[in-house]
């Protein structure tokens, strides 16, 4: 894959496209050329997230709560995974 | 463009959309696809065109094959397509119909961005062929 095609698809990918989220999973995967590279461009807009851990008993509802969460960071405009 | 590319393994979606709830010749075909060597994902029965989309999008899959036998084509498959086309995935995707389609409604599919139609009795090498030769380069 040449240098033009992977900036294109970081593009996409940082924009918020799904297909090339999938295109870049793919080539992750299967170690496709260059794939490396992708993963080092994309390192740099990592790690502004904040991570929550949610632990509990079987059947306590950190699922329940964890949806709700999500729902709720959402409806205040900010993104969660 | 280089070497590897045409060792990519193609992938593709093998989908049954609406009511139509006969899929011997969808398994006959994801079979023959997966020994030609094809990566193949099955939807599975009664899927809606939103959710064929979304498996072809995000499964990242080179050929999305349609197969139809209940009439219900010329609603369907329309949905798919303009589906593909608001994800961007429409330029990059083989898009194939099997199935029981009457010859005056293939023209339409085709002209709609369909790339082949394939009806009952089609040898099982002439369509991996045709994948095979027309699937997009990556």
């Amino acid at each position: 894959m040449n240098a033009a095609a992977e900036t294109e698809l970081v593009e996409e990918l940082l924009a918020g496209k799904h297909r090339a989220l999938a295109r870049v999973i793919s080539k992750v995967e299967n170690r496709q050329p260059g794939y490396r590279d992708i993963v080092s461009r994309l390192h740099e807009h990592t790690g502004h997230a904040d991570v929550i851990g949610v632990t509990g008993s079987p059947g306590a509802g950190k699922s329940t709560l964890v949806d709700k969460l999500a729902a709720h960071y959402r409806e205040r405009g900010r993104p969660s995974a | 463009m280089s070497a590897d590319q045409e060792q990519r393994t193609i992938r593709c979606l093998v989908a049954k959309v609406g009511l139509d709830g006969h899929d011997r010749g969808a398994h006959v075909i994801a079979r023959a696809f997966r020994d030609a060597g094809f990566e193949v994902i099955y939807s599975g029965l009664h899927r809606a065109p939103e959710e064929i989309v979304q498996a072809a999008v995000q499964e990242d899959v080179d050929v999305l094959g349609i197969s139809i036998l209940s009439g219900a084509h010329n609603t369907l498959v329309p949905k798919v397509i303009e589906g593909l086309k608001e994800y961007d995935a429409f330029d990059d995707t083989l898009v194939l119909v099997g199935g029981i389609i009457p010859d005056e409604d293939k023209e339409e599919l085709l002209e709609l961005g369909v790339a082949e139609v394939f009806g009952p009795g089609t040898p099982m090498e002439e369509t991996v062929e045709f994948v095979e030769a027309n699937a997009p380069e990556r």
